[in-house]
């Protein structure tokens, strides 16, 4: 099982052959698309800086000289690059006239290299999920839509109901223990 | 706590999941302390729309888009269109949500929370747009539909609106010294018109007040207000009108046929010009005359006055239930929310009121949906205890 924490170490882009680069960005795009969103509120535009973010660094990647780990070099970056895009977005934002538009809080933290225990569990969660097998993570993913009743995800995945909840069970077995360590507390509120 | 899985009914478990959280109540407390903990978990992980949202975004997709980036010139990022995808989404991806998982930050001091969908369902103002007649009379503005003062002129009160019959035409309205006056009174809550006797527009922002009399007196127009109104004078070179402010107590606008806005709430009184030419008057220093997209700031304490360019549509959104934000920090804006939705806001730590926005929103008739796109920043989340709307940091430590 891939594991994805902060603690992998320096690492150094020019050596990595395009298949590990691959794994790098399926480890990684889920999570930094959260961090941009956060700043953005708007999941395509969070893409569009993500995958943008690859792409330059892919491109350049024997001149960047990372000191921390990626997923700290890649936050930073990708954060940077959602603000720059704030202020492009307020400023055309300016000349229109729409009577809805999202939020963009002014007062972002200032990037930092390591993410915080949040962020990190963010990662983890991402990450636990990822790795279940491709059905059932499928199966778990459609489940979290609002209000999919199991006959819906059977219809959708082309599988049977009881499949369906199968997997569900295998799913949340594999999960609970990650659960447990994101999510200390919550069985003290529980128990009141 | 690492204690081999004992007895979980998984068929009661995923059957219990399937069904809405509201269903599900009663049912989940005959359930072990490990299966509503792991239903909590499940629930805590499937009301984060940050991370919902994330989970549903394709990388295998997004791996073979990157690889025509890398070979296509770089494309514009976001599209028009975009925009309204983003804003259908967003909606799609606010659940209850976002409660549970801060509590799992906030154990201690989180339990008597409960979320504002929960605590404020269908909220309501509570009280009642009034007119107070000439002689005293507080009468509820939607139990009727018109009234007749003293004088003879007819009232209509309909659709958000008041109106005052003319009195020139028709041979009615005060002669004498001591004209009739009436207030109209908009709680919290409200947002409400007034046509006065010379065809002057009157919007009266929540948790405002304006005394006005029934006919003008024929040598000027005379009303006083309290909280915020923006109004459309009739133009009259002959016939001068005046707003008092808080009772004279913060000034006065002498206006040349104009429309405009006046803002009271608190210790700064804004007068913001949209057309024409008003005169702003304070109690005690020199009058200032405005231009166009011109602002007054009167500090009523200090006694200090100081004029500035705006954009004074931004300032009279309100009317049509719009919000204009500009570097708007979080405790103007929650006492905002407390006017327009009659609520009380209050802050979990002191540092969260000098958050800024940026932005519009169009009120909606639930305070839920400015909620949700607030939370949506990622700074702050909302909880309900006691009544009271709670502003939390949603990175809580």
């Amino acid at each position: 099982m891939k594991t994805a924490h902060f603690n992998d170490g320096p690492i150094d882009l020019s050596a990595l052959e395009r298949k590990d680069y691959e794994s790098l960005f399926h480890q990684y795009y889920q999570w930094l698309c959260l961090q941009v969103y956060k700043i953005t509120e708007d999941w395509h535009a969070s893409e569009d800086i993500v995958q943008d973010f690859f792409v330059k660094c892919w491109q350049n990647r024997a001149s960047i000289q990372i000191r921390e780990t990626f997923g700290g070099f890649a936050v930073v970056s990708v954060r940077n690059a959602a603000l720059n895009y704030l202020k492009k977005e307020s400023t055309r934002l300016k000349h229109e006239t729409a009577s809805f538009s999202t939020f963009s809080g002014e007062e972002m933290p200032s990037p930092v290299s390591v993410p915080d225990e949040t962020e990190q569990r963010y990662l983890q969660i991402i990450t636990a999920i990822n790795n279940l097998p491709e059905q059932r993570r499928k199966a778990f993913i459609l489940s979290r839509q609002h209000n999919k009743k199991y006959a819906e995800i059977a219809v959708e995945l082309g599988i049977s109901v009881n499949t369906v909840k199968m997997h569900l069970r295998l799913a949340y077995q594999e999960l609970r223990n990650v659960l447990k360590l994101l999510l200390p507390f919550f069985f003290f509120f529980l128990k009141k | 706590m690492q204690q081999v899985p004992h007895h979980i009914n998984w068929e009661l478990l995923i059957d219990l999941l399937e069904k809405p959280v509201a269903e599900r109540q009663g049912l989940v407390a005959s359930l072990s302390a490990e299966e509503q903990a792991l239903i909590a978990r499940l629930q805590q992980l499937k009301d984060d729309p940050l991370l919902t949202g994330a989970l549903q975004l394709d990388t295998v997709q997004a791996w073979a888009r990157m690889m025509e980036k890398e070979t296509a010139p770089v494309r514009r990022l976001v599209g028009g269109w975009k925009k309204w995808v983003a804003a259908a989404s967003l909606l799609l991806l606010v659940g209850a949500g976002g409660w549970l998982w801060m509590k799992s930050r906030h154990t201690q001091s989180v339990q008597r929370y409960q979320t504002v969908a929960q605590a404020l369902p269908n909220h309501a103002p509570s009280g009642k747009v009034q007119l107070i007649t000439a002689d005293g009379h507080a009468i509820e503005i939607d139990s009727v539909k018109q009234l007749k003062e003293k004088d003879g002129t007819l009232i209509r009160l309909q659709q958000g609106t008041v109106s005052y019959q003319g009195g020139q035409s028709n041979g009615i309205g005060s002669q004498s010294n001591s004209p009739l006056m009436n207030t109209l009174v908009v709680p919290r809550g409200y947002i409400y018109s007034l046509v006065l006797s010379d065809g002057s527009k009157v919007w009266l922002n929540a948790d405002s007040k304006i005394s006005f009399p029934v006919q003008f007196d024929k040598a000027e127009r005379k009303v006083a207000i309290e909280g915020e109104a923006y109004f459309e004078v009739v133009h009259n070179d002959k016939w001068p009108f005046t707003v008092a402010i808080a009772g004279g107590s913060g000034g006065a606008v002498k206006v040349l046929g104009t429309s405009f806005d006046i803002k009271t709430y608190g210790k700064k009184i804004y007068t913001t010009l949209v057309t024409g030419s008003v005169l702003f008057t304070p109690p005690v220093a020199n009058p200032v005359r405005l231009t166009p997209d011109q602002q007054t700031v009167f500090n009523v304490a200090g006694g200090v006055i100081q004029t500035k360019k705006v954009i004074a549509g931004d300032w009279i959104a309100w009317k049509d239930d719009d919000l204009v934000m500009i570097k708007m920090p979080l405790d103007e804006l929650a006492a905002i929310l407390e006017r327009r939705y009659d609520v009380q806001v209050s802050f979990a730590e002191e540092r969260l009121k000098n958050i800024q926005y940026n932005g519009a929103f169009h009120f909606t008739g639930n305070i839920i949906d400015i909620l949700n796109s607030l939370e949506q920043t990622g700074n702050i989340l909302f909880a309900v205890k006691n009544k009271t709307i709670v502003i939390l940091p949603a990175n809580g430590k």
